[in-house]
């Protein structure tokens, strides 16, 4: 301990106490220091002790020295190579979202960087790794445009771990989120490989990270994965075996779909009568334990069913594990003939609605479309009504499938049409852009000129605000004029109805679709200008 | 001359960051609202000359805002009703520019535009005069009678206090820790009374001193003797040199006001009048109840010297002047009188030079220099609060929670508690040695700025 830390230790001790118990004795020591101790005047003790403090004190601060620690660890500085950075311009977008504004818009502005190998300004990453933190769905798309100096950074704080490096240890050491985006990413990149890696510590994993992970091969899923699934059939956990069924269900040559193939062949009968064709069916008769293995539960408790009986639903579940393409081959039937005989008066629904089930339950658009385009209301509806799986992946034919399916008036604003648009969360190609923009202002030009909506207004209008944010970069300039235009006309608009009520509702769905015209166009215009500021493009008035 | 000569170099917009913008509106709210209209959406008419930038931002009215901004201060002007300064109008209109900076083109200022700058013109023009004629005394005897009033005041106050002191001195200190805040409240107050508020804000500092955990005894006690010895002091102020005297009337709490200033400077001659270049180093505003007081440091290229120009204002009341950080400015300075004399107001203020100068030959490469200059400071001025320090070749690191600067010798420097951002000086630094200005008050530093590089940061 220093001179000045042990006298001023004394000299508190002594102002503690107070200096009518304990007086204060003047301090002695050599030099200049004790020289100028020397000269404090005594006649008053407490003067002396607090003139003596001050001194100390001051000498204390005036001497000071800073830290030096030789040991401390000094981590690596960052490599500076490092990818280019982001424009200002850009760096300003993201600090407007970090303050909440526009963050629906933060996917595609960093999807759109990592596509063009930028990276963010310095000053952004500790904000977007918080981000991150919060935010799991962003993780992919943030860990892409850190750049060096963002990995460097994020491996020095626990609370950003979710930025795994980029090599397998991630798997034995990172955190579960860490570990499910790298499984993510080697699935995209080596399907098998990362099979591999998730059996090979399967047995080590928890029931919710099993399933969680196990999801994961719903991307690129093919007859390789069929063995490690078929043996989770037997999995302990009913979530994991949930899974398994839905994965196997979209691999038609597993063993899985070939059971359910034997099994549903003998129940499902086409009948002749004369020129005419319809479907009966028969009801299986007992439920075995094979049958519980592939996910036919004994009792039904789907809701959704719950006016069918158990043997009904056990059939239902067959048909929705059979392969759609087996009715094509075993009755050698085109779709749309087999769909047009099912809704036959005398066939039984039950078949329909199977198709239906396992339409939807792999993403066959090219049978949904024609279950769409044969069927009658009742299953029409029921086809509108159910959103498709997030992950269904296109081929062409599905592609082209689909395209007719969100031209369909009908299905317009449908659940279906909705999650075909909106459940990859990816900007749309020119095609669908320019589709959904013409929905858009027909709809409001029905209105402006019948007052009239085919949904309900506040269902359009939510729609129309969700679209701004995928459009098609290039359909943006024409976007934004038909907008304002039918835009304008929807405030010029004088409505009138005898019927008071009726015409307080159609004012607030004018009121209501206008502002949501408003915040299309304005949505459209940021990510314009966002966008421009990334590719560099000048912004013209 | 005072306003801004057009044909010298001149702050460009592409020098401009929205993190300059962001220090420039009154609270975080208008920040962000002012973010919010930096889109095309808003603004018709737009366009610039010079310095100069306008346009008009559609509002809730019928009519648009007009909104102009003179970046060479900056100064801002807006038609629309709001009380806060700079409105989100100007601070949009500055992030449109620094989003967009090809959306502004150079054109014939409208004629509301060049009325204002003709208005500012003659505003400024007769600010200057105002400076240089020092306020007409009414009545000079008057004056020194109410000075001498106080005086003697300030004498009653201060002799109280330290019989006060004294007594507790005597009393021992050990009980002072479960007094309530009234116990330091009463001398307080008398203090006030005294006209003595410096020494009023020094006693209602305790309770939090002692408040502060393990150590305080030696903490508290070491505040004492500081008091005790400004006490001392005053009892004989008049044997005391000049910067000294200032110095502790400062902590007693006379204030020097401008005019008295200027026309000290005017007797007294150049010493304290410095022309220079000067560097706008950093910004720091906090507040007090409801008194905003904005710190902004600058370094005299030539004089290598800081000074601080302090600006209050109450509630979301603008402060007068704008500063661009990180760039030039010259102007002529008049400090006031002080031992070690940092606080300084500008007395003529000329053009805003260009930012990319470098930071170079500013403060020290290691933190035993630093601490050395400031160690000779405080010699010359026992009672300073703040002390200015540039590092240059440092890195900060982190160590258990918390954050420090290291220079290349291992030395270490402490950061606050209170700084937020270590996690974006280490972004900046990425290990790699960077420039750091801030405040050193003795025991920690408050980062203000960075610089990697050429370029500013606001830290």
């Amino acid at each position: 301990m220093s001179l000045e830390s042990s006298l001023l230790q004394t000299i508190t001790a002594t102002a503690l106490i107070g200096t009518q118990r304990q007086p204060f004795t003047p301090i002695s020591t050599d030099g200049n220091f004790g020289q100028l101790l020397a000269n404090v005047d005594t006649t008053n003790q407490e003067a002396a002790l607090l003139s003596t403090v001050a001194i100390v004190t001051m000498y204390q601060q005036a001497g000071q020295l800073p830290i030096t620690n030789h040991q401390l660890p000094i981590t690596k500085p960052c490599e500076l190579e490092d990818l280019p950075r982001c424009s200002d311009r850009t760096g300003y977008y993201l600090s407007l979202m970090f303050n909440g504004e526009h963050q629906q818009l933060l996917p595609e502005l960093l999807d759109r960087l990592a596509d063009l190998g930028q990276r963010v300004h310095e000053t952004s990453l500790p904000s977007l790794l918080d981000l991150g933190k919060r935010q799991s769905d962003v993780r992919e798309a943030i860990s892409k445009v850190l750049g060096k100096r963002g990995q460097w950074l994020a491996a020095q704080n626990p609370e950003w771990n979710y930025v795994a490096n980029e090599d397998e240890s991630v798997w034995e050491t990172g955190s579960k989120a860490a570990r499910l985006m790298w499984l993510t990413k080697l699935r995209r990149q080596e399907p098998d490989q990362a099979r591999q890696l998730l059996e090979s510590t399967w047995k080590q994993e928890s029931a919710s990270d099993r399933t969680a992970f196990l999801e994961v091969l719903g991307t690129r899923l093919s007859m390789a994965d069929e063995p490690f699934l078929e043996a989770l059939l037997d999995d302990r956990s009913k979530e994991v075996r949930r899974v398994t069924v839905d994965l196997l269900t979209c691999l038609p040559e597993s063993r899985f779909c070939q059971r359910a193939i034997a099994r549903v062949q003998n129940f499902i009968k086409l009948q002749h009568e004369g020129n005419q064709q319809y479907f009966t069916v028969d009801l299986p008769e007992a439920h075995t334990p094979e049958m519980l293995r592939d996910g036919i539960e004994a009792k039904s408790n789907d809701n959704q069913n719950n006016q069918i009986g158990d043997r009904a639903s056990w059939l239902l579940k067959m048909l929705t594990s059979t392969p759609l393409s087996f009715w094509n081959q075993h009755l050698a039937m085109s779709t749309e003939d087999l769909v047009r005989t099912a809704n036959h008066a005398q066939s039984d629904r039950l078949l329909l609605q199977g198709w239906i089930a396992a339409a939807q339950r792999t993403g066959n658009l090219v049978w949904l479309q024609a279950l769409v385009e044969f069927s009658q209301e009742e299953e029409f509806n029921r086809i509108a009504g159910q959103p498709l799986a997030d992950s269904l992946i296109l081929d062409s034919q599905q592609k082209a499938a689909e395209i007719h399916l969100l031209k369909n008036p009908d299905l317009a604003f449908s659940n279906l049409f909705k999650s075909l648009l909106f459940r990859n969360k990816t900007i749309w190609n020119e095609e669908v852009s320019a589709i959904v923009l013409d929905l858009i202002i027909t709809t409001l030009e029905r209105f402006i000129n019948t007052s009239q909506l085919t949904s309900h207004y506040w269902g359009v209008s939510e729609f129309i605000r969700d679209a701004a944010k995928y459009m098609a970069s290039s359909e943006i300039p024409s976007a934004k004029d038909k907008a304002l235009d039918v835009s304008q006309r929807l405030q010029d608009l004088s409505l009138e109805s005898e019927n008071k009520q009726e015409l307080r509702e159609l004012e607030y769905a004018q009121t209501t679709l206008h502002k949501s015209m408003k915040q299309f166009v304005d949505l459209l215009q940021i990510r314009q200008e966002m966008l421009e500021s990334i590719t560099g493009e000048g912004v013209s008035l | 001359m005072v306003f801004t000569n057009h044909d010298s170099p001149t702050t460009e917009s592409d020098d401009w960051t929205a993190e300059q913008v962001v220090a420039l509106a009154p609270d975080p709210a208008s920040a962000k609202n002012g973010k919010g209209l930096a889109t095309l959406n808003k603004w018709s008419n737009l366009g610039k000359d010079q310095q100069i930038l306008w346009g008009e931002c559609k509002g809730s009215g019928k009519d648009p805002y007009r909104t102009q901004v003179d970046l060479s201060e900056p100064a801002f002007r807006c038609s629309c009703p709001s009380r806060k300064f700079p409105c989100k109008h100007g601070l949009g209109l500055l992030f449109l520019m620094v989003s967009q900076p090809t959306v502004l083109t150079s054109g014939t200022p409208p004629d509301w535009v060049t009325d204002w700058i003709v208005s500012r013109a003659k505003r400024e023009e007769k600010q200057k005069q105002k400076l240089s004629e020092p306020e007409k005394v009414v009545d000079p005897e008057a004056q020194a009678k109410r000075a001498n009033a106080r005086l003697n005041k300030v004498k009653a106050g201060v002799q109280d206090l330290q019989v006060w002191l004294y007594d507790l001195i005597r009393q021992g200190l050990t009980s002072v820790s479960t007094e309530s805040y009234k116990f330091w409240e009463q001398p307080a107050a008398r203090m006030v009374d005294a006209q003595a508020p410096s020494l009023a804000k020094q006693l209602r500092d305790i309770p939090s001193v002692i408040a502060s955990g393990a150590g305080w005894q030696e903490r508290l006690l070491h505040r004492l003797g500081k008091l005790h010895l400004l006490l001392e002091g005053f009892q004989r102020l008049d044997d005391l040199p000049m910067g000294i005297q200032a110095d502790i009337r400062t902590q007693i709490g006379w204030t020097q006001n401008q005019a008295e200033l200027t026309e000290s400077v005017t007797e007294k001659g150049s010493n304290h009048l410095v022309q220079d270049v000067w560097l706008v180093m950093g910004q720091e505003v906090e507040t007090e109840e409801r008194l905003r007081v904005s710190r902004t440091w600058l370094w005299g290229k030539s004089s290598d010297r800081y000074a601080v120009y302090l600006q209050f204002a109450h509630g979301t009341q603008p402060f007068e002047h704008n500063f661009m950080l990180g760039n030039y400015l010259e102007a002529e300075l008049a400090f006031f009188e002080s031992a070690y004399p940092l606080r300084a107001i500008i007395t003529n203020r000329q053009s805003s030079l260009s930012s990319g100068s470098t930071v170079d030959g500013i403060g020290y490469e290691t933190i035993d220099l630093a601490i050395a200059s400031y160690s000779s400071a405080l010699v010359k001025n026992p009672w300073l609060e703040r002390f200015p320090i540039t590092l240059q070749q440092v890195i900060p690191l982190h160590q258990e929670g918390k954050w420090f600067i290291r220079d290349r010798d291992a030395n270490l420097l402490p950061i606050s508690s209170q700084f937020e951002r270590g996690w974006t000086l280490l972004a900046l630094s990425g290990g790699h040695p960077i420039t750091i200005f801030g405040e050193w008050n003795g025991h920690d530093f408050y980062p203000l700025s960075v610089w990697v590089g050429e370029k500013f940061y606001v830290a």
